[in-house]
């Protein structure tokens, strides 16, 4: 499957910090923060991007002005560019874009950027807008969905569930805490389990407030750059080894009905996992670094993408393995419950996981060597983006 | 250091810092449980366009609970409302879409010594762009036979699935979906959503009531996992939500072919 | 199938919220509170941009500390006018849409252009700023711009206003009365312009009017429209193509051909057109344009 005309390395990230508190700089004051700090982290200037692709999500803040604004805020005017938006996925897409650009020798180096101000708008009002008009307009919250927590309280009991659940939140907010960048960081201990899964304020169903991702503003940027480049800007670049999309049709009635629907998640780790001659994907990465809107949905994703059929996944949580110096730690950085500026979430998982590779993630950096590393997106009415990043240069 | 505010200033704040263009109609009481060394309760009583404050909770249509330091950090916009609910700083009792939109009865609190905190300009706006849709041929279709009470279903030629709302093709097969097939009007329940979170109606900009129902329904003559998505009967007690649970539609009176020509299911007894 | 497409109206109504961000709102706030108009200058390349960046986008270098105060004056470097209305303009059509380039900035800004009449509003025009008695915050604390000297709009298009290829026109119907008035005028009472039943013998089968009649449709063209007031006519010459009938429409046109540079006066290319699309006459004038 690999048709790559030569190797790509992450080489450089930069991020604000999150916060719902962005009043003090406007969108492209807030994208230069971001890529100040990947440009200084990689020693490059704007001078050596060839091409500048970038995203986000515009009915978040209703601008429509990506041309504009984005050369005022990058520096990138007269330098190539593309523009992507493929919803809760658009930052791993432009790291998968940046990458092909790379990967094709079209560019030698790529600077990739997604950013969101979600303060700036109504996200829950701009999801349900981004749903068919005629249909699910009337009819959806948004990406609020209890419908994971009752399945799970189905299938292992009310206690066993909730309890794995706000577990897995609780470890999430004990790595955010870890990391300055993280937007909400709670201080949550693991006796506050009880009190907080049968008292935050309800949602939809059992998802509750504790358990759903923020609203934050924020930018994250990557750097990527070709193999001959990569060693000379980076000491210990976070390879691409391979990376697949995967989505299915837009109806969400499919996967919802008596029988609990195959995800993309599941469907895109086969299909990685078999080109890359992965059998025990739990022993063999050393970091996952996943979009997990919720807790609920953290806590059955790791189901999917670790192909598990029993309750392996609950486990791992409740055995603490998921913690980032356990046997699989999930999200040091906090994950998305921690920090989400849509158009950047996807790719900050990329930028988190390749840090991580780098040895670069500061306070939160696990402390075991990290090799091989996992990085997934998610969005729309599922739709995955699911990649693998090396410490190794990947062999053709 | 600049002097922060008492929790009693910012109480009494509240007379000064009224919209009183929004509240002129408006006819509520927000009650405040303030714990901490300078805490208390108060009643904030909005009334024929005036605001008065009363000591004492007496009878609020909502009591806000928090300590006394986060209320006063949470006035100042130094912490997230998000967070302190989320974490349970703060606690809302009573009605909470009141609490919600009571945020939009004051103006932001600007302490009097505000002269070494800048001013950053945050415009409020809500964007109202008049659409317009074009049904398509299918949609078109299953929209005209909702008019006649009627609930059509396309079949794949080739994996035979009934698609409910019906698509112009079948996504897996990749073929057109040619033959309507008559579905319904009952069917089962395979999952409900039960919705505390009030989110605008997109078709207003209001606040939508809550909680309502949302669910995913196998219609009789479609098989799993081919459901139907709608509303059920928002006063439906919670524990007759079960999977399989038997429902039918209730239509409205005056239908314009429109999803919401069913007003919602609801659940058949026994 | 049987047509079942129909049309649904909808509407997108969300919340939205904007911030300025500190640098935003610093310039925001003295054009409400100060009535002063800042941009921020690249101390690279020198650009001041107005309204302000936090970034020189060229240089990628922060200058959002670098404020540099420019004038409420300055000069449309052109524009357009709105006849088209939408609820969220920001005034009722016709209005005029200026790219103002204030006096001292690199920049231009967009904004709104009042008290000029629209059919004499041109470029090079001087504005300044009239701010907005009702504080806001948005640009539109700067209400409009007004022009600083109205004189410009009484005068015609000076040397430095004028382009190679601009146009204007003038039309009128030549009727009996005109031709009579015009014998009368010059004392020209040749039986060719005048006589029936001569003309009926004479070359043109009828009477027509004298040659200055159409020719003289020029002037209102050259002095009150292109250049316009203010023009002192050096020199006008026609060659005389066609003859012009009691009746006929003429449209007398008159396009800058050429720029004279030592004398700062300027050739016209001259055209007279029939309601037949005939030329009945053509031309060269020299003209004085009027000084600004």
């Amino acid at each position: 499957m690999r048709k790559r005309q030569r190797e790509v390395a992450i080489v450089g990230v930069g991020q604000t910090k999150y916060s719902s508190h962005r009043e003090d700089v406007n969108q492209p004051e807030m994208i230069t923060e971001a890529i100040v700090e990947a440009l200084n982290q990689t020693g490059l200037t704007m001078d050596h991007i060839d091409c500048v692709v970038h995203g986000n999500m515009e009915l978040f803040e209703m601008i429509h002005q990506p041309d504009l604004w984005h050369t005022i805020g990058t520096g990138a005017m007269g330098k190539e560019c593309l523009r992507l938006t493929t919803g809760g996925t658009t930052g791993a897409t432009l790291v998968c874009a940046a990458d092909a650009l790379v990967a094709s020798g079209m560019h030698d180096i790529v600077m990739a950027i997604g950013f969101e101000k979600l303060q700036e708008g109504h996200t829950t009002g701009g999801i349900t807008n981004m749903a068919d008009p005629l249909w699910g307009r009337k009819l959806q919250s948004g990406a609020l969905v209890g419908i994971t927590a009752t399945q799970m309280i189905e299938e292992f009991g009310e206690q066993r569930a909730k309890k794995a659940s706000i577990d897995y939140r609780i470890i999430m907010d004990m790595h955010a805490m870890k990391n300055e960048k993280a937007h909400r960081r709670l201080g949550l201990k693991f006796d506050m389990a009880e009190d907080l899964m049968n008292n935050s304020p309800r949602l939809v169903g059992e998802l509750r407030m504790i358990h759903m991702c923020s609203q934050s503003d924020g930018a994250c940027v990557v750097i990527l750059a070709s193999e001959d480049k990569a060693k000379e800007i980076c000491d210990r670049p976070a390879w691409i080894v391979d990376h697949v999309t995967v989505h299915r049709e837009e109806h969400m009635g499919t996967l919802f009905g008596l029988k609990k629907g195959k995800l993309t998640h599941r469907h895109a780790a086969e299909v990685l996992f078999k080109r890359n001659n992965i059998k025990d994907p739990v022993a063999e990465f050393d970091v996952f670094e996943m979009y997990d809107p919720s807790s609920w949905w953290g806590l059955d994703w790791l189901r999917e993408f670790l192909l598990f059929d029993g309750d392996e996944h609950l486990r791992l949580v409740e055995d603490r393995e998921i913690y980032m110096d356990g046997k699989f730690p999930v999200n040091p950085s906090g994950g998305v419950i921690a920090s989400n500026p849509i158009g950047a979430t996807a790719m900050v998982r990329f930028a988190e996981a390749g840090l991580q590779i780098m040895g670069k993630a500061g306070e939160h950096q696990i402390k075991k060597e990290v090799n091989w590393a996992l990085a997934s997106g998610f969005g729309g009415t599922f739709w995955t983006v699911l990649g693998i990043l090396s410490s190794e240069k990947p062999k053709r | 250091m600049k002097q922060r505010p008492s929790v009693k200033d910012i109480i009494f704040s509240f007379i000064d810092r009224a919209n009183y263009h929004l509240i002129k109609d408006e006819n509520c009481s927000l009650g405040y449980d303030i714990t901490g060394g300078g805490g208390g309760k108060w009643t904030v009583k909005i009334q024929g366009g005036k605001v008065y404050i009363e000591e004492g909770l007496k009878g609020p249509d909502v009591v806000i609970s928090m300590k006394d330091v986060d209320f006063i950090g949470f006035t100042l916009g130094e912490l997230d409302v998000l967070n302190l609910i989320s974490s349970g700083r703060l606690k809302i009792d009573g009605d909470a879409t009141l609490a919600q939109k009571s945020a939009k009865f004051f103006k932001k609190y600007t302490s009097s010594g505000k002269q070494d905190t800048e001013e950053l300009i945050r415009l409020k706006q809500i964007l109202s762009i008049p659409q317009r849709f074009s049904t398509g041929e299918v949609m078109g279709y299953f929209l005209y036979n909702l008019k006649n009470k009627k609930i059509m279903a396309n079949r794949c030629p080739k994996c035979g699935r009934l698609q409910c709302p019906p698509r112009e093709v079948c996504a897996i097969c990749r073929v057109e979906a040619d033959e309507w097939v008559e579905v319904g009007p009952n069917g089962i329940l395979t999952v409900a959503d039960i919705v505390y979170y009030a989110s605008p109606d997109p078709l207003t900009g209001e606040i939508r009531k809550t909680p309502y129902i949302t669910a995913y329904i196998l219609l009789d003559g479609c098989s799993d996992p081919d459901t139907f998505w709608h509303e059920i009967d928002p006063d439906t007690p919670h524990e007759k939500l079960k999977k399989g649970a038997l429902v039918r539609p209730v239509w409205n009176e005056k239908r314009i072919g429109a999803i919401t020509d069913i007003k919602y299911f609801e659940v058949i007894e026994g | 199938m049987s047509r079942h497409s129909f049309i649904v109206h909808g509407k997108l109504a969300l919340p939205y919220q904007y911030f300025a961000g500190s640098l935003g709102s610093k310039f925001i706030r003295a054009l409400r509170d100060e009535k002063r108009i800042f941009g921020t200058k690249c101390s690279k390349c020198n650009t001041v941009y107005v309204p302000p960046r936090s970034l020189c986008d060229r240089c990628f270098l922060d200058i959002r500390d670098n404020i540099q105060d420019v004038s409420n004056e300055g000069t449309v470097i052109t524009y357009t006018v709105v006849n088209h209305y939408e609820d969220h303009y920001p005034c009722k059509p016709p209005f005029i849409l200026g790219l103002i380039k204030l006096d001292g900035a690199t920049t231009p800004m967009v904004h709104i252009i009042k008290d000029v009449p629209i059919d004499k509003m041109r470029s090079n025009v001087r504005v300044r700023a009239v701010f907005s008695k009702y504080p806001q915050n948005t640009i539109l604390n700067i209400s409009h711009f007004e022009p600083i000297d109205y004189s410009v709009f009484e005068r015609g298009y000076t040397y430095e206003e004028l382009e190679i290829g601009m146009s204007a026109s003038f039309t009128k119907t030549i009727t009996e009365t005109d031709v009579y008035l015009f014998a009368g005028i010059s004392g020209d009472f040749n039986p060719m312009h005048v006589n029936e039943e001569y003309a009926k013998h004479a070359i043109f089968g009828k009477r027509v009017a004298h040659g200055a009649v159409p020719q003289s449709l020029i002037a209102p063209v050259l002095g009150t429209k292109l250049p316009g007031l203010g023009t002192v006519a050096i020199e006008i010459n026609t060659r005389f193509k066609r003859p012009t009938y009691f009746g006929d429409t003429i449209t007398a046109i008159a396009t800058v051909k050429e720029k004279i540079e030592d004398k700062k006066w300027v050739k016209m290319d001259l055209r007279f057109i029939n309601q037949r699309g005939e030329i009945i006459a053509k031309g060269e004038a020299v003209v004085m344009p009027p000084k600004g």
